[in-house]
């Protein structure tokens, strides 16, 4: 434990003086502000694109002139009013009944905010017709007039029930509301549901781990390379142990990735504040569980998967930065920036392809394996997880092996940095890694 | 306070780059480690700050091995660097905080050495400025203020950034001091600076290895020296225990006309001779009074008759051969 305490000496120093010149450095900020305004843009650009309204929870339409000609059910516009109160949608909507009129309004064309709205009876056909009818120039959109359609034939049924002296438990049973779903066999068998949620945030998750991941990637490849080509290496080891410099530069590689991330989950929590006031926004809790049928409550959801992704990304992030930090260690030049990353980045891409693979194939074999193997887990264990394909016990030994690697990792790299560190002269591949492993155990020395 | 090298050596593969280096500071000093390009030289001092992995040997400082822990080291390294797009001023504070000293002492450490060593104009870019707008300067001097960033080391010329670079060697207050070829690349005026400074340090009592290429700057500075020559210790000791060694062997000879005959005669070796002026080689004392005598007794006049030990170069070109060409 002294002999690592020895070791990590410095750690912190190098630490504050990386991330410093991390905030410092001005392409840095720049890609920080970037992905803030991405993050910050995604609101109004994802809400107009779901077909957004103008303002969130209220109808559009001003003034309803209303009149139910269907005696003896006689749906009053004061019925209306007492219905639209119960609610917030109908706020800044006034029913009116047609004799609220003024002469000759009602042979005009209403205003462009305004609709004339009446029920009648047809006795040849036995049905009943509602028609409303906007301006020409009218500013409601469809969704604002099959939204007030709606509600009128709503409460246009709950009056002609309540003729018939029906309880409101009784009422509640038969104005019970239908949503239908039309499925083929073979996805009826598949439960296709379940299926495309999987893939849904399988796909989310794994984007968040490999952004995570390559960002950090990137930042420690480059600042490792620098000090290299920038020949400090020899001073900085007169002062600090090879371990604390490494460390010192994933901590800060981690600090700087947490700090854009969220500067970006605080950009996103603006701008939904901001833009609510002016379009509809489907609220966060939506966002997540739109379409997706969980199986326990999103509440108790999301402790248990917080949890597992925070574990799950510390791995990924450990993992990929130790051989990063190998990586980069083994150049001896700036031009090398771009093979050592690309490295690693494929490692990465290969991680995060099979997790969306393992999750569109949908088998539980391959969900068992991916949920297991190193460096693929940290993509896909929680998310089985979480919908229940593998249980508690596969997600810790995802977990045990992953962190055992990383350990194996941190030997070697203990083992070999020294030496990477004093290499020049070309890019050391993983073969020359493992005989330099090598030679050192064989010495003993470190 | 000691400095002990024992046994040190290093093979990569089948090829030895050091064979048992062994030599011991007792006191201080500045010890010499010379060599030709490629001899070990700075393998040597990477082994002995653990930079490398050593083969065989140790190095104790005070009886333990010599590390960060137990040793104050400043080391201006041979291959020079510094962050080329930082602040000169933050990289400072951070090497001076990784040697342990703090921020707020970093800080005087620093405004001292930037005033010995002239750099204060790249370290303070506003210090004038700032004089001239605490008397009364104008608005157009403020915003000038403004401007003026701290340098960053891609703007700061070579022998300039070789200052920065010596000031990290020298911020922690380093009980012991290697300096790999401190004086290459400086103009003389640097070089007469940065020679000052060694001087302090030594009259300071501390320890300082020193390797370079410059033998009349070894000589000016060095009481112990090694030659490495091929990985191997060629000669090693006092410097003037080796240059009684060799004995007074150089005469120089000024004479007012041509002595060829009595050179001749008197089996001394010419080195060089120019308008009368002869460097020439003897075997020793009795040799050089026998050519004096010759000339007294013919009544040449003699302006100058100099017999002397010989310098380190012609001591490092004689023990290195042909090797020692790259010498100054």
């Amino acid at each position: 434990m002294k002999q690592y305490k020895e070791q990590l000496t410095g750690t912190g120093m190098v630490y504050r003086f990386t991330l410093q010149q991390f905030l410092k450095n001005k392409a840095n900020m720049i890609s920080l502000v970037i992905m803030i305004l991405f993050a910050m843009g995604s609101v109004p650009v994802t809400s107009l694109i779901n077909g957004g309204s103008n303002k969130e929870g209220h109808s559009e339409i001003s003034n309803v002139y209303f009149s139910d000609c269907t005696e003896p059910y006689a749906l009053t516009y004061t019925d209306l009013q007492n219905a639209a109160a119960t609610g917030t949608f109908w706020t800044e909507t006034a029913f009116h009944g047609t004799d609220d009129m003024t002469s000759g309004e009602g042979q005009n064309a209403p205003a462009p905010r305004d609709v004339y709205a009446a029920i009648t009876f047809d006795p040849q056909t036995g049905m009943y017709q509602l028609s409303i009818i906007a301006a020409e120039d009218t500013e409601l959109s469809d969704e604002d007039l099959a939204t007030l359609s709606t509600f009128l034939m709503e409460q246009f049924d709950q009056v002609r029930y309540r003729t018939l002296n029906i309880s409101d438990e009784q009422l509640a049973f038969v104005m019970g509301s239908w949503e239908s779903d039309t499925q083929s066999f073979d996805s009826y068998l598949e439960d296709e549901n379940r299926f495309d949620t999987q893939y849904i945030v399988q796909l989310i998750y794994s984007i968040v781990v490999m952004m995570v991941s390559v960002l950090s990637v990137s930042y420690i490849i480059r600042t490792v390379i620098e000090e290299k080509a920038s020949k400090l290496i020899e001073l900085l080891m007169v002062s600090v142990k090879p371990l604390a410099l490494i460390v010192g530069k994933i901590l800060a590689a981690m600090t700087y990735v947490l700090i854009t991330m969220g500067g970006m989950v605080l950009g996103y929590v603006l701008s939904r504040a901001v833009c609510s006031q002016f379009m509809t926004v489907a609220p966060l809790t939506d966002m997540f569980a739109g379409g997706f049928t969980f199986s326990g409550s999103l509440t108790n959801m999301s402790i248990v998967f917080v949890i597992a992704v925070v574990i799950s990304l510390l791995l990924a992030f450990l993992t990929f930065a130790i051989i990063a930090g190998l990586s980069a260690t083994g150049c001896s030049s700036t031009e090398d920036t771009e093979s050592a990353t690309m490295g690693v980045t494929l490692l990465i891409m290969a991680g995060y392809m099979i997790s969306i693979i393992a999750s569109s194939s949908g088998s539980t074999a391959l969900a068992y394996a991916t949920s297991i193997i190193p460096v693929v887990s940290v993509f896909c264990a929680p998310i089985h997880y979480m919908m229940g394909t593998v249980g508690i016990g596969v997600l810790i030994v995802s977990w045990v092996l992953q962190a055992a690697v990383v350990i194996l990792l941190a030997i070697f790299c203990a083992r070999i940095y020294t030496s990477l560190l004093m290499h020049r002269g070309t890019r050391v591949k993983l073969t020359a890694m493992l005989s330099m492993a090598k030679t050192s155990s064989a010495k003993g020395v470190q | 306070m000691s400095l002990v090298v024992k046994n040190l050596s290093k093979k990569y593969g089948d090829k030895t780059v050091l064979e048992n280096l062994n030599f011991t500071m007792e006191k201080p000093g500045v010890y010499a480690l010379l060599g030709t390009n490629g001899a070990g030289k700075t393998t040597s001092i990477r082994m002995m700050l653990g930079m490398l992995s050593k083969n065989t040997g140790e190095v104790l400082w005070n009886g333990k091995p010599l590390d960060t822990a137990t040793c104050n080291v400043g080391y201006l390294a041979e291959e020079r660097g510094l962050y080329p797009k930082y602040a000169l001023m933050d990289q400072l504070i951070y090497f001076a905080g990784l040697r342990g000293v703090s921020k707020s002492e970093a800080k005087k450490r620093i405004k001292y050495w930037a005033a010995r060593l002239e750099v204060e104009e790249y370290l303070y870019p506003n210090a004038s400025a700032d004089t001239s707008d605490a008397q009364g300067g104008s608005g157009n001097a403020r915003k000038r203020v403004k401007k003026n960033k701290p340098k960053i080391a891609d703007q700061l010329s070579k022998g300039n950034q070789q200052k920065i670079q010596f000031m990290t060697a020298l911020i922690s207050n380093p009980e012991l001091l290697i300096l790999d070829e401190p004086l290459s690349g400086l103009d003389p005026v640097n070089t007469d600076l940065f020679k000052n400074i060694i001087r302090e340090e030594i009259a300071a009592g501390k320890y300082l290895i020193m390797s370079s290429h410059q033998m009349a700057t070894v000589e000016e500075f060095c009481t112990d020296i090694t030659i490495l020559d091929h990985s191997k210790v060629v000669l090693q000791g006092n410097l003037n225990d080796i240059k009684k060694s060799y004995g007074r062997v150089n005469l120089a000879l000024k004479v007012e006309q041509d002595i060829a005959p009595y050179i001749k005669r008197a089996g001394v070796t010419l080195l060089t001779e120019k308008e009368h002026e002869y460097q020439l080689k003897v075997t020793g004392e009795a040799q050089a009074n026998e050519l004096l005598s010759m000339l007294i007794a013919d009544h040449i006049p003699v302006i100058t008759f100099d017999l002397r030990e010989p310098s380190l170069h012609e001591i490092f070109v004689e023990k290195v051969g042909g090797d020692a060409h790259e010498t100054v």
